[in-house]
Formats: C-alpha cells, structure tokens, sequence
C-alpha cells in the first residue's frame, strides 16, 4: 500500500507535468547560513580516498584541496587531515547552535565512511598528522551515522531529502542525480523541465569523474608520476588541480542551489525542533567521547559491532531512533499521517458515538465508535494503542478494544476505551467525519530494551532474568576485547594490532 | 573482476545483459548476437559514453596482480585466515591470461590446462589448491556462439574425502560491512553463481562430478577502504544464484531457439527487433535514451519507473490523464486506478 501511494504521488507528478510535494512541511530544521557547511569530494576510479574535496563554511568562500595522485597516500592523508580541522571545528565551535554538514548524495556519504574506516583507527604517522587523521576519522563517521538516521540532522544529504520532500515524474532510479532533481524543481524555461532534467544528467555529481575526464587527465598524472623534479611535476599536477577544482566547485555550487531551493519549498514541521534537539545531544556525546579518544581512549571500530550484544543493542537503538523522528513529524504533517495509512498503520473514520462506560465495577472511561472504510488495509489489532492525529504530546491514548467487519468487507467498525479516566489529547464529537487514528509511535520502548541489552552479561551472571540461559549463552559469545586489523594510513603493510 | 579474454568475459556480460531486461527482444538478440548494444546504439548515432574510467581498470589490474603474486601469498594467506582454506594447503595454478600476468595467450590453452587441472584433481591429486583465471566452457552450446567462463579464483579443500572447487569472486570495491553496496555484493554473487553452475555443467559431461564436487558456498575477495589490503568474506551462499543461472540458461537458450537468429545475423536484427523499456534500462543499456523517449511518446507508464508501469499494465497515461479529468472508468483496472489517485487528492505541483 505504502508503495501504491508512491505510485498514485508519481501519476500525480506525471498530471500536473512537474514534481509534487511528498509532505507537507520539510522534516528538518536548516539553520542560517553561518551554521551550515557544505562539502564534495571527488575520486580517482578505482580508489575509495578523495582525489580532492571541498568546502564552503558559512557565508565564507569555497576552499578547495587537490592532490596529483591519488595513489599517494601520504598526501591524500594531509589533504584529509585539512579538511578534518575545518569540519571538525565547524562542530566544536557551534556554542549550542544547531549545526549541519550538508553533501549533495549518497556517494559523498559513503565517501565519508571510507575516510572513517581508513582514518579513525590508524596508528602510525607523524604523531600531529596522527592526532588530526584520528580525529576526522571519527568525525566523518559521526557524519556518516547521521545520515543513515532519521532522528538526525547533523549531515544531510540533500538529494536523499529531496526525494523524501517531492515526488518526481520520473523513475525511481533517476532520482539518485541531485542535477535531474533540481532541473525538475527549477524554472520550465523554453524546452520544458523534463528535458533540462535529462540533460542535467550529463554531468556528474557522484563522487566518480567522467570517464571521459579522467582519460583527459591520465596522461599528465602519469607525467607527473614519471616527473623527477618539482619543477617538471608543477605544470602537470597544475592541470591536475584546475580539472579537479572546476569538479569540485560545480557539485558545490549545484549544492548550494539545491539547499536554497529546498529551504523554500515548505516551512518547517514543527515536530522537527525534537530532531534538533536529539542531534545536539548526541553532538554533546560525542565530544565527550572525543575527550576520552585524546586521553588514549579505546576508539569504535567503525568497520564492526565486535560482539553480538553490541550489535543488537545498536539495532534497538536504531529502531528506537526511527520511531523517534515519525512520532516528532507525524502528529504535525497530514501526508506523513497519509503514509501510516497506505501502510495500515493508521485508520480514518467516522465517529458514530460518544459514550462514558464502565469497566468492571467502577473504572469509568470514554468509548469512541468508529465507522471506517472496510476495503482500506488495517495493521492494528484489538488491545493494540493509538493516538488521534495531532496529538503532539501523544498522550490521549487509546486501547482498539474492538474490530467488527461487516460482512460485505464494506465498512469496519471500530470500539476504542481511553486509557485514561480524562484523557488529555483531543476529544472528538459525535458525528465528527475523516478522523484519524494511528499507531501509538512510542521509541522508549526500544531505548529501555537497548539498555536491557546492554547489559546482559550482568543479567546472565545473575541467573534470575527470563530467559537467562539465551544471555548466558551470548555473553559466552562475546570475543575478547581485541581490536580488528588496524590500517595504517601511510599503507604500511601491519597486518593485525592487538591493542586491548 | 577482471577475465582474461574478451569473448570469455562477454559470455556472462551478455547473460546479465539478457537477464537484466529479458522482456525486450533486442536486448535478447543483442546477448544472444553477441553484439553489444552499445554498437547498435552508435549504428542509430546516439552520442554514448566512452568505455570504463582508465584509473579503475589500471586498479583492478594491479589488485589481481598483487594478490595473486608469488604463487598467490597474499589471498592464500587470507583465504587460510578466513577459514576457506586449511593451514596445509598448498599450490597454486595460474591459467590467466598472458595481459592479466598469466602463462596463457589463447583461451583454447587456457581451457585445456583447466580440463588437465580438474582430471588431476579427479585422480586425488592435490598439490595445486588454488587457481587463478581457470578457464571453462559450458557444455551444450545452450548460447550462441559459445559459452566460456573465466573464474576469478577457486579454491580447493577436501569435503568427506572428495576433492571439493570453491569458488571465488574478486572485486577492486571496498568492503564496507553492512553498508557494502547492495548492488555490487548481488551482481559479484551472481557471477559467482554462474561460475558454480558453469563448473558443475563441466564436471558431468567430463564425467568427473562423482570425483570432484562444486561447493554451493564460496567466496567473495573484496579491497579495504584506502588501502591496497584484501578482504575475505567467506561463507558466501551461491546456490540461489547457480539456480538463477540454471534457469536462466535455459530460458535463453529457448528464446534463441525462438527467435531463429543466424549466428552471422548484424545489427539490422537488433535495430528491427522489438524493445521493452523498463527502469533497469538506464543501468545497462546504451539505447536505453532513445528508447525511453519512444515509450514516453507512446505514453507507457515505464517512464515512471517499474511499479508505475505494473500498476497501469496496459493502460497509457495518456488514459490516466482522462480519467483523472473525470472520464468514466470502464473496467475494474480504470476503477481501481481512480480510487488509488484518489487517495493524493490535492497534490499539487510546483
């Protein structure tokens, strides 16, 4: 169902001969300028280390790093370490604002990641460069994270977020290109959108050259490679750099475009100051655990859990997290609360009565009876909790104490008890028509099974807790507290670090 | 990753191709053909992009070279670490191709030092465990013209006493745990699947199959992040994908039997043969632009991607438009198409 709605908002793009909007607020907050920084890198093929990368701080201008080879891992390190001061003092420096690191698609993410996995672990450098490397290692994989959770908006994707805001007259597959998105979202000029969008794809925006450009600058690397004095390497590695700044600046500034648009496509669901406010928190986190790193610290491996209960712990937090960001955008955003019914996770009807009952002897609640559309798919079950839409605090909660189809598969008839003797939330009226029910989104539940994961050796010591056999049984799991294979940066060839 | 000889490689490139869209005629003709499409594309004068980044062929190159070096070292070393091999292993074969560092210069060469190696395997002999490049050709002629495969890597252990192949995938990307391109893993498993099936297929018709078996789990070699360094992701399960392959074998040796296509039949087959545009189209094919633009003109709903076009079947947009302006359904699909466009009522575009 959730995917016919994708479908029915793609028709409806198709109709109206240009993109839709998916929501009707923008989920995430975007700070002023001065608090946002943009980034792009670009990559030899083959490679997973940044030939260049660059950025724009604020309102200042874009400063760009190249290097000749990317094969030369000692430069790419320092070209990387560069970089890493700027972000990581872009977060240091924030004094309580909210702010974001902003790359234009998926694959600058995952360029992200690679810098966390080459970086955040590595041992052996000059111990300055070192420190700094160590550092971006980690601040990248804090980046990294943050655009694989919905609760976060440290670094925002913006042609993911763009997907998530508009629906385009296109296929799926098409929509990866941050130029198509925002050629569609632009002016119709003389051609029409749909072929400035084709055309936009001429140019790339991943991480990756044209190959038709990298086969232009494969000769004057090679020159350089084969150069014996500075002097000789300077024109070639001069081509080099204006290839690659030209590269680097287009995706920078296609970004920055991309922002202001986005910025002005809708206003700001209220519900996402809590997914602010979540992603300080978890910036104050991890300036703590930075302090603890400089101390000689033990660091996260960003390359894997370690131990199965680490690993499940991070899942629940995750999940917690997910829920998290639909509970704070959902009561505010009619299409977010659309979505929760295609998926059957929600109900709409009509409010056939109103009555105050008694349960048992003398507990006295209200009862809702609903009337909704029989033939629409329906999740929820009796016992199971839900909130009427709009209910920002969530507290008029509500039990499905009944579902009566009726026999033509028509219509269904829904009984509901508040939990509580006054409930808090809205109340509706007899008669009252389209109301909307939807699953209660609560992510305590799984923070609280998060921590009870976390600490299961203790549970399992202990022998008393349900299920004690399955904890001890993982905790014999657990491996040693050894750390994985450790790169060095410099691609010296230390196979395996034990660094306790 | 990287095979040693072009028609070799392009026997399971055209298979993919073909599986990628088999509803399309040309692209079937094309893969059975063995005529790329990208020369039918040209031939129609379509501006297509010019072959593979010169960086990541050199790197894939010097990531084979390097790992298969001194008999080897570095992936035996790794493949024992990560339990695909036994401590005691030992040997190498090398049946690459002379461009890859390899011995060989022809494919024929190539194919019968493998056949030599799986009899010598067959007889109990042991003392080459792992090979690079081993060169097959399936049995049958189930594609036209014929069906050669070169596998990156196999290994061999010892399963109950029979002598058991291993096979492995490499690929130059990196290895990123969970977060591993879910494209890139499920294109290397299936190649990796065809190699199992290849294997079997060669093994029955030497009559070895009851000597030497075909492990249905293998391995993928992938790199690490900035590094030169290998990583083994052992335990890959390959048998859905030799599945795949069987099947999908078979169907396309079906389809070439169907479509009656001389095996010296050019590019004027490929161009008058029907095309079937769909999403997978943009990923593969160098047609795929014109014929989008002739399934826009035609109104298919493919230009709105897969599920668009399953939803609408055979009804064009130009359909859709009208029974959104009101038009009376006139069957169950119209009415059902209403009703779900219904439900974005007030969807408005910028």
């Amino acid at each position: 169902m959730a995917a016919e709605r994708d479908t029915a908002l793609r028709l409806r793009a198709y109709l109206a001969g240009g993109p839709i909007a998916r929501l009707e607020h923008r989920p995430i907050a975007v700070p002023p300028a001065k608090d946002r920084m943009l980034a792009a890198f670009v990559r030899m093929g083959g490679e997973s280390s940044p030939w260049a990368v660059g950025w724009k701080r604020g309102r200042r201008a874009i400063e760009i790093r190249t290097v000749p080879e990317a094969r030369r891992r000692s430069d790419v390190a320092v070209m990387v370490a560069d970089f890493g001061d700027e972000l990581c003092s872009h977060f240091e420096s924030a004094e309580g604002a909210l702010r974001q690191l902003w790359i234009p698609g998926s694959t600058h993410a995952e360029m992200l990641h690679f810098i966390a996995l080459r970086y955040s672990r590595a041992k052996k450098a000059d111990p300055e460069l070192l420190a700094r490397l160590n550092r971006t290692g980690r601040r990248c994989g804090q980046m990294f994270d943050a655009t694989q959770n919905p609760n976060s908006v440290l670094c925002i994707d913006l042609t993911a977020r763009l997907r998530e805001m508009f629906a385009f007259p296109c296929e799926p597959v098409r929509e990866n290109h941050l130029g198509h998105l925002l050629a569609w979202l632009g002016p119709d000029g003389k051609e029409g959108r749909a072929k400035l969008a084709k055309d936009a794809e001429v140019f790339a925006v991943s991480t990756s050259l044209d190959p038709e450009l990298e086969r232009v600058l494969a000769p004057a690397v090679e020159a350089w490679n084969d150069a014996q004095t500075d002097a000789a390497r300077r024109p070639h590695a001069d081509r080099i750099r204006k290839a690659l700044e030209s590269e680097i600046r287009r995706r920078l500034e296609l970004l920055e475009a991309g922002l202001e648009i986005y910025d002005d496509a809708a206003g700001e669901n209220p519900g996402a100051a809590l997914i602010s406010s979540s992603s300080m928190q978890e910036l104050t986190r991890f300036e703590g655990s930075e302090a603890y790193h400089s101390d000689g610290g033990f660091v996260r491996s960003p390359e894997t859990d370690h131990s199965p209960t680490t690993a499940a712990m991070s899942y629940a937090q995750k999940d917690a997290d997910m829920i998290a960001a639909r509970a704070a955008l959902v009561p505010f955003d009619r299409a977010c609360q659309a979505e929760l019914l295609a998926e059957g996770n929600a109900f709409a009807g009509d409010v056939l009565s109103v009555e105050t009952v008694v349960i048992g002897t003398k507990t006295i609640r209200k009862q809702l009876t609903v009337a909704t559309d029989g033939a629409l798919p329906l999740r929820l079950r009796e016992q199971d909790s839900v909130v009427i839409a709009g209910d920002a605090d969530g507290k008029g909660v509500w039990k499905i104490h009944q579902i009566t189809p009726d026999p033509k598969g028509k219509t269904r008839t829904i009984r509901l008890v508040a939990m509580q003797a006054n409930p808090t939330g809205p109340m509706p009226k007899r008669g009252a028509v389209g109301v909307v029910f939807h699953e209660k989104l609560d992510p305590e539940l799984r923070r609280r099974l998060a921590r009870m994961v976390f600490q299961t050796k203790e549970l399992a010591t202990d022998g008393t807790a349900p299920g004690a056999w399955i904890l001890e049984q993982l905790a014999a799991r657990e491996p040693s507290d050894t750390a994985p294979d450790t790169e060095h940066f410099d691609g010296t060839t230390t196979r395996v670090v034990q660094d306790g | 990753m990287a095979e040693s000889d072009g028609s070799a490689q392009d026997t399971r490139r055209r298979f993919e191709q073909w599986a990628k869209n088999p509803r399309c005629a040309a692209n079937a003709a094309s893969a059975i053909l063995n005529i790329p499409m990208v020369e039918v594309a040209r031939a129609e004068g379509a501006k297509v992009p010019f072959g593979q980044s010169p960086f990541a062929l050199a790197r894939g190159q010097s990531f084979e070279r390097a790992m298969f070096k001194d008999d080897a070292a570095v992936l035996r070393a790794d493949l024992v670490a990560a339990g695909v091999l036994p401590a005691s292993a030992r040997g190498f074969a090398d049946f690459r191709f002379k461009r890859n560092g390899g011995p060989f210069a022809k494919v024929d060469d190539a194919l019968a030092s493998t056949t030599k190696w799986l009899g010598e395997l067959a007889s109990g002999r042991l003392d080459r465990t792992l090979a690079a490049g081993a060169t097959i050709r399936i049995p049958g002629g189930v594609m036209l013209p014929h069906a050669t495969l070169c596998i990156d890597a196999t290994a061999v252990v010892l399963r109950d006493g029979v002598p058991t192949l291993v096979v492995g995938e490499v690929k130059v990307y990196p290895d990123r745990g969970g977060y591993t391109d879910e494209t890139q893993l499920a294109t290397s498993r299936a190649q990796a699947g065809m190699y199992v099936h290849g294997l079997r297929l060669v093994l029955q018709e030497a009559k070895l199959d009851h000597k030497v078996a075909v492990s249905a789990t293998g391995f993928l070699v992938l790199s690490r992040s900035g590094s030169n360094r290998i990583s083994i992701r052992a335990n890959e399960d390959f048998e859905g994908q030799a599945e795949r392959a069987r099947t999908g074998l078979s169907t396309l040796s079906s389809v070439a039997q169907a479509l009656k296509l001389a095996p010296n039949a050019g590019l004027p087959v490929i161009q008058k043969a029907e095309v079937s545009y769909c999403e997978a189209c943009v990923s593969f094919c160098e047609r795929a632009d014109s014929c989008r633009d002739r399934a826009a003109a035609s109104g298919d709903g493919a230009v709105l991607g897969d599920e668009v076009q399953r939803f609408l079947g055979e009804v064009p947009l130009a359909r859709v438009r009208q029974l959104a302006s009101g038009a009376k359904p006139a069957n169950e699909h119209e009415r059902e198409i209403v009703r779900m466009l219904a439900t974005t009522e007030g969807a408005n575009g910028r």
